[in-house]
């Protein structure tokens, strides 16, 4: 009877770290998701504003925002199993919280164009394309670890 | 005696086969793209590129909202006012977006 509980307990164990691989692929899934819906946003917002439509700019701006605490909301709820699962949903949430910044600078500068206040909206996107580089520089440590 | 140790030997077996075809199911059961081929799939079957692409826009878009933001052009008012999509004319037809 002994070797029975054995033979449970070894089964158990052998299908332990496939369900932990499971939950960090449904991360990877979710990151990736979010990734490219962020990606199309930005690109929305990059021709919004390379054609001079700051109203058109702002709405996408915000949409952004949203966007990126959306995902950040679904990234929170999935749980990773292994070590570098929690660390890659710790550099993802932290990616897209400078995203949601980028999002609010960006609707902050369009704003301020629309007012003729250019010294304003040039010091808003200048504090939005900082947090784009780092939060860029947290999605892609946070890809990696997942690869 | 021996028929006991056949059997618990069998059962071992049994289990040990068991957990491993729940392994491989569980490991394969990441959500896939659907079997329609789209931009988005197209791009999700590339391991991380839409971390890379994510990361490439909003750099980019970054840089064009800096530009706009310094330049003295006047605002395209006209085409500010119109639908939404009209950024997007020409551009959803191909995926280098």
């Amino acid at each position: 009877m002994g070797l029975a509980t054995l033979s449970c307990l070894a089964a158990g164990a052998l299908s332990l770290p496939a369900l932990g691989n499971a939950s960090d692929a449904t991360l990877r899934a979710t990151l990736s998701q979010w990734s490219h819906r962020i990606a199309l946003d930005a690109h929305g917002i990059g021709l919004s504003a390379a054609r001079r439509h700051p109203r058109r700019m702002i709405r996408r701006a915000r949409h952004f925002r949203l966007e990126a605490l959306r995902a950040r909301h679904a990234l929170a709820a999935v749980q990773p199993s292994s070590a570098r699962g929690r660390r890659a949903t710790r550099l993802a949430l932290a990616a897209f919280s400078d995203y949601a910044i980028v999002g609010r600078q960006w609707a902050l500068s369009g704003r301020a164009r629309l007012r003729g206040l250019r010294a304003a909206a040039v010091g808003h996107a200048r504090l939005a394309a900082r947090y784009a580089r780092a939060g860029s520089r947290l999605l892609l440590a946070a890809g990696k670890l997942l690869r | 005696m021996h028929l006991r140790k056949l059997i618990v030997t069998l059962a071992t077996l049994a289990l040990l086969s068991g957990g491993a075809v729940a392994g491989a199911v569980a490991s394969g059961s990441t959500p896939t793209p659907a079997a329609t081929t789209t931009c988005s799939d197209q791009e999700g079957q590339q391991g991380g590129s839409d971390e890379q692409e994510a990361a490439t826009e909003v750099e980019q878009a970054a840089t064009e909202v800096d530009q706009e933001a310094a330049s003295e052009q006047a605002d395209d008012q006209a085409g500010d006012d119109q639908g939404d999509n009209n950024d997007d004319q020409g551009e959803d037809q191909n995926c280098d977006g």
